[in-house]
C-alpha cells in the first residue's frame, strides 16, 4: 500500500492569500493602523497566526518585544456585495483615524472586494488627501491570482516609498530586510549573534517591526542583510533591496544566505568582507565550527550508522533536499533512500528527484515502496506527516539558519535517536 | 446575519468564520465528508480549527484550491477534480457536504447541480457559507438546518428502543473546547435520569439525524448553535424545544435538569438529585481542607469569555458555587436570544474584547485576576504585564495548556473537574507570587 500523507495540497494554485502579507508587513510598526478591507471572520486567520506566533516564541524562550499594531475589518457583509463596499471603507478609514490617531493607515483587501470590484485605491486617495495622513494600499486582493508574498512585498514598497529619506550612514550599521518570524524568531536571532559578533550594529527589522519615525532614519545604515531562502520566493525581497541601494545608498547584502554551513560561510565571509572585517570573520567561523565538532563529538556515538529515511513533498521553494542530505553526512547516519511523496506535479517532481540525484547516490523511490522502507527506518526525516507508525522529525518551512540553525536540526536528530520510545510520533524543530 | 461589532474590536476576536462553523456540523456526522470549494488558505483554517477535536480530519476533508481564474469562469473544473480525489480517500461518505467560500458563493455557480450530476452514491448537502454570513456559529447554524431539511424528510421514525422518555439534543459539538467530554456527561446525566437520547444534532450518524422527528422534545444546548435546528424542526414536524442553557456545577446541573424535566417529565431525577449531592459533599470537603493550607478561593475580578452559552453558564456556576468573586464580567462570543445569567456585574456585547480586557486589567496592581477564557484572552493579559493572573482555559483557541484525559467541564463531574482546575489555577498564583516575595525579602534582609 502506498504511504500516506496527513494532508493532500496541490501547490499548482494559489496556495495563500495576499491580506495576510499585507499584515505582516506592518504587524509590529508602532503608529500604524491596518484595516482588513474583508467579511469580519477574515481577520481571525491573522489572529490565528498571532497567537501561535506568541507562544511559539514563549516556547523557545523568546518573547515578543513589540506590540502588535490595530486590526480593523470593514466588516464586508452580503449587502455589500451588491452597492459596493467602499462607503464601508471610508467609514472605517474615518473611525480608524479619529480613533487611534495613527502615523498611517495601510488597507488589506480580501478576495471579496476583489470579486465585487471595489476601488479602493479611488477611495485610499480620497481619504488620504481628507484625513491628511498617509492611507496605503495595494493591488493585491486575497488570492485571486496573487499570494502571501504579493501582499507583502505591495505594502513593503509603499512604505519604503512613503516613509524612507535618505540619511548620512552610520558606520558598522544594518538594517534587517524581511520577516522569517519576526525579530524574536530564530532566524533574525541567529543573524544578529553573528552580525554582532563581528562587531555590527543593527538599526532594525523592516518591514513590520519599525515605526514610522524610525523607517525615516532607516536608511542611514550601510547595509541591508536579507532574510532570505530558497527558491524564487524571496526575489521580491532582493528587489527590495536593491531599490533600498538605488534610491538611499543602503548595499544590499544578498547573494548568499546562511541557510546551510556552506553558504552561512560564504555569507558570513560576504559581510565581513563588504566592512573591512576579514580577519574577524575568518576567527568567528574558525570559533562556530570548533564549536559544531564539539557537538557532533556528543551525537555522533548515538546517530553513527542509524538508518533513516528522507521523504520529500515540499516544492524547491521552500526547501533544498542538500541541506538535509549535508545533515545526513554529517551525522554519519545510514540513509536508506529518498521517497518522493504523492504531492508533485510531474514537472516539478523531476527537478526535484534532478536536485536528490545531483545530492546523493542513495536509491529514489515513490510511495508504493515507502512503507517497507519505514518499518526497517528508525527515524524518518519528511517534509509531511506520514500516516505510518514511524519516528519521524519535521523538516521546517522556514529554513534553520546559521550555525545555530544546523545546530538545532543536529540536536534534534541526535535526540530522536536517543529516544527508546516505540511507536511513531512527530517531532517538530 | 451576523452581528455587527465595533470596528476597533475585531483584531481581538478569535472567532473563526462560517466555513470553520458549517464544516464543524458536518464533520460531528460519523463517515460525512467535507469538500470546501474555496481557497487553500481558508481550507487550511479551517482545517487547522476542526483538527484541535479530530486529529485525522484531513482525511475526509477536502479542498477544490480554485485559482483566480476559476472567479471568473467558474470553479466546476476543480470541483469535480476534487469530488474525485475525496471520494477515492477512504471508504463511500456517509454523507458529503460541499461548502462554497464567499468569493466563490458570489460567483454563482450552481454546485448543486454540479455535484448532482456526479455518480456520488451518497446523499450530499451543498451551500453558501463564507464569512459574509459570519462567524462559527453562523456556519455551524445554518449547516444545521439545511441538513436537516435534506435529511429529515419523510423518513418513517424507528421503532422506540424503549418506553423512557425520548429526546434530540440540539448545537452540540465536539469541535467547542473539551466538546467531546462534555457532550459524554451531559448524555450520561440525562441517561441517569431515565431519558433516552434519539439524537445529537452535532454528533450523530446520518441515520439518527434522519429519525431525529421521532423524539418528544428537542434540547437546545448551545444556543447559538442550536436555537436555528429547533425552530426549524418545530416549525416542520411540530416539535417542541427548550432552551435551558448548559449545565455547569452540581446546583447548576441539577437544575439544567429540572427544567428538561418539567418540559418532559423523566422517571428518575431523584439518581441525578442523589449523585449531585454526593459530589457538592464531597468537594465541599476537599475544599475546606484547600482553604485551611491556601486561603479562601477568592479573586478580585473575574472575566468569563467563551461563545455564547458557555460563557453565560459557566459564570453563573462560578460565581454561584464555584469560587467567591468580588466582580464578574461576560464575554460571550456572539448575542444570544436568552440570558442564562443573572449575578454578573457586567455583561459586554459580543465583540467587546478591547473593553472587557480593558476593564479586566485596569487598577489589577495586587489584586488576585482570574481568566476563564482561550489563549485569545490571556496572550492579552501577558502583554499588559499581567503574569500573576489565574488562568483556566474554556474555549478554543488553546496554546497553553493540553487536556488529554476526557473530563468534562459541563455536569456533575465536570463541577469536580472544573474546582480541581480553578484550585491548582489558584495556587499556582499563589506560589509564583509567594516566591517573588520570598526573593525581595532575601534581597532586603541579605
Amino acid at each position: 500500500m502506498a504511504l500516506q500523507t496527513k494532508r493532500y495540497i496541490n501547490w499548482r494554485n494559489s496556495c495563500s492569500c495576499s491580506m495576510t502579507g499585507v499584515w505582516e508587513a506592518v504587524a509590529f510598526a508602532e503608529g500604524a493602523v491596518l484595516i482588513f478591507h474583508s467579511p469580519r471572520a477574515c481577520a481571525h486567520v491573522a489572529r490565528t497566526m498571532e497567537i501561535y506566533s506568541h507562544y511559539r516564541t514563549l516556547g523557545d524562550l523568546r518573547p515578543e518585544t513589540l506590540r502588535p499594531i490595530p486590526v480593523l475589518s470593514t466588516q464586508l457583509t452580503e449587502k455589500h456585495t451588491i452597492f459596493g463596499g467602499g462607503e464601508q471603507l471610508a467609514a472605517c478609514l474615518r473611525y480608524a483615524a479619529e480613533k487611534y490617531k495613527p502615523r498611517c493607515i495601510a488597507v488589506a483587501n480580501s478576495c471579496v472586494s476583489g470579486v465585487i470590484g471595489d476601488d479602493v485605491e479611488a477611495v485610499g486617495a480620497e481619504l488620504e488627501e481628507e484625513l491628511g495622513l498617509p492611507v496605503l494600499t495595494v493591488n493585491c486582493y486575497g488570492f485571486l491570482n496573487t499570494e502571501y508574498y504579493d501582499g507583502y512585498y505591495a505594502m513593503t514598497e509603499q512604505l519604503i516609498r512613503r516613509f524612507f529619506q535618505k540619511q548620512p550612514k552610520e558606520m558598522g550599521t544594518v538594517l534587517l530586510l524581511g520577516d522569517c518570524g519576526g525579530p524574536w524568531g530564530l532566524y533574525a536571532g541567529e543573524v544578529r549573534r553573528l552580525l554582532q559578533a563581528l562587531g555590527l550594529k543593527i538599526v532594525g527589522q523592516f518591514p513590520g517591526y519599525m515605526a514610522a519615525d524610525e523607517m525615516a532614519r532607516a536608511a542611514r545604515a550601510e547595509a541591508a542583510v536579507i532574510l532570505g531562502g530558497r527558491g524564487d520566493l524571496y526575489e521580491g525581497l532582493r528587489k527590495i533591496a536593491q531599490q533600498l541601494e538605488r534610491d538611499y545608498a543602503v548595499k544590499a547584502l544578498g547573494a548568499f544566505y546562511p541557510v546551510d554551513l556552506q553558504q552561512t560561510k560564504q555569507w558570513l565571509l560576504s559581510v565581513a568582507g563588504f566592512f573591512d572585517k576579514e580577519e574577524e570573520g575568518r576567527r568567528l567561523i574558525a570559533a562556530e565550527e570548533e564549536n559544531l565538532q564539539r557537538a557532533l563529538g556528543r551525537f555522533l556515538p548515538v546517530t553513527e550508522g542509524q538508518k533513516v529515511l528522507l521523504c520529500l513533498g515540499r516544492q524547491l521553494d521552500y526547501f533544498d533536499p542538500a541541506t538535509t542530505l549535508e545533515l545526513i553526512e554529517l551525522l554519519h547516519l545510514d540513509l536508506l533512500g529518498v521517497v518522493l511523496l504523492d504531492a508533485y506535479e510531474p514537472a516539478e517532481r523531476r527537478e526535484v528527484l534532478a536536485k536528490v540525484r545531483a545530492a546523493t547516490d542513495a536509491p529514489v523511490h515513490d510511495t508504493t515502496a515507502a512503507e517497507g522502507l519505514c518499518a526497517q527506518a528508525r527515524l524518518v526525516l519528511t517534509t509531511h506527516e506520514l500516516q505510518y507508525p514511524v519516528p519521524q522529525l519535521f523538516l521546517p518551512m522556514i529554513p534553520e539558519v546559521g550555525y545555530s540553525g544546523t545546530l538545532r536540526l543536529l540536536r534534534a536528530v541526535y535526540r530522536r535517536l536517543c529516544s527508546r520510545k516505540e511507536g511513531g510520533g512527530l517531532t517538530y524543530v | 446575519m451576523s452581528e455587527k461589532v465595533p470596528w476597533s474590536e475585531v483584531c481581538r476576536r478569535p472567532d473563526t468564520c462560517a466555513l470553520t462553523g458549517a464544516a464543524a456540523f458536518a464533520a460531528g456526522i460519523v463517515g460525512a465528508k467535507i469538500l470546501v470549494n474555496g481557497p487553500l488558505w481558508c481550507y487550511f483554517y479551517a482545517l487547522r480549527y476542526l483538527e484541535r477535536s479530530e486529529y485525522h480530519m484531513a482525511q475526509r476533508m477536502q479542498n477544490s484550491q480554485p485559482d483566480g481564474t476559476s472567479i471568473v469562469y467558474g470553479t466546476e473544473k476543480c470541483l469535480v477534480a476534487a469530488l474525485e480525489r475525496l471520494q477515492k480517500s477512504g471508504g463511500p461518505a456517509e454523507l458529503l457536504f460541499v461548502e462554497n467560500s464567499c468569493s466563490v458563493s458570489l460567483i454563482g455557480d450552481d454546485t448543486e447541480g454540479i455535484v448532482g450530476s456526479l455518480d456520488l452514491n451518497c446523499p450530499f448537502v451543498t451551500m453558501d457559507c463564507g464569512g459574509l454570513i459570519g462567524g462559527f456559529a453562523e456556519g455551524w447554524s445554518r449547516a444545521a438546518v439545511r441538513t436537516l431539511s435534506k435529511l429529515s424528510s419523510a423518513a418513517p421514525a424507528p421503532e422506540r428502543k424503549s418506553c423512557r422518555p425520548r429526546l434530540n439534543l440540539l448545537g452540540l459539538t465536539d469541535f467547542y473546547f473539551n466538546g467531546r467530554a462534555d457532550r459524554e456527561e451531559l448524555v450520561r446525566l440525562l441517561e441517569l435520569a431515565g431519558y433516552e437520547v434519539n439524537c445529537i444534532c452535532g454528533a450523530s450518524t446520518a441515520e439518527e439525524l434522519r429519525s431525529i422527528a421521532s423524539a418528544d422534545l428537542n434540547v437546545v444546548c448551545h444556543e447559538e448553535l442550536g436555537l436555528e435546528a429547533a425552530r426549524y424542526l418545530n416549525k416542520r414536524y411540530g416539535l417542541p424545544y427548550i432552551s435551558p442553557g448548559l449545565p455547569y456545577g452540581c446546583r447548576g446541573s441539577v437544575a439544567w435538569l429540572e427544567k428538561v424535566h418539567y418540559a418532559l417529565p423523566c422517571p428518575h431525577l431523584e439518581r441525578a438529585r442523589a449523585e449531585a449531592e454526593e459530589t457538592e459533599g464531597r468537594l465541599t470537603v476537599w475544599g475546606n481542607e484547600l482553604s485551611s493550607v491556601w486561603g479562601e478561593l477568592w479573586f478580585d475580578k473575574a472575566l468569563v469569555a467563551a461563545p455564547g452559552t458557555t460563557a453565560h453558564c459557566v459564570a453563573q456556576a462560578l460565581r454561584c458555587e464555584w469560587a467567591d468573586l468580588g466582580e464578574l464580567a461576560v464575554l460571550p462570543r456572539q448575542a444570544l436570544q436568552n440570558s442564562y445569567c443573572d449575578c454578573a456585574d457586567k455583561s459586554h456585547s459580543a465583540g467587546e474584547e478591547e473593553a472587557a480586557l480593558q476593564d479586566l486589567c485596569s487598577s489589577a496592581e495586587g489584586q488576585c485576576l482570574l481568566l476563564l477564557g482561550s489563549s485569545n484572552e490571556s496572550m492579552e493579559l501577558r502583554r499588559a504585564g499581567l503574569f500573576d493572573s489565574a488562568v483556566c482555559n474554556i474555549a478554543h483557541p488553546v496554546s497553553d495548556e493540553v487536556l488529554l484525559i476526557g473530563e468534562p467541564f459541563m455536569g456533575l463531574r465536570g463541577s469536580a473537574h472544573m474546582q480541581q482546575r480553578l484550585w491548582n489555577a489558584y495556587i499556582r498564583r499563589t506560589l509564583a507570587c509567594g516566591g517573588r516575595a520570598e526573593e525581595n525579602f532575601r534581597k532586603n534582609f541579605r
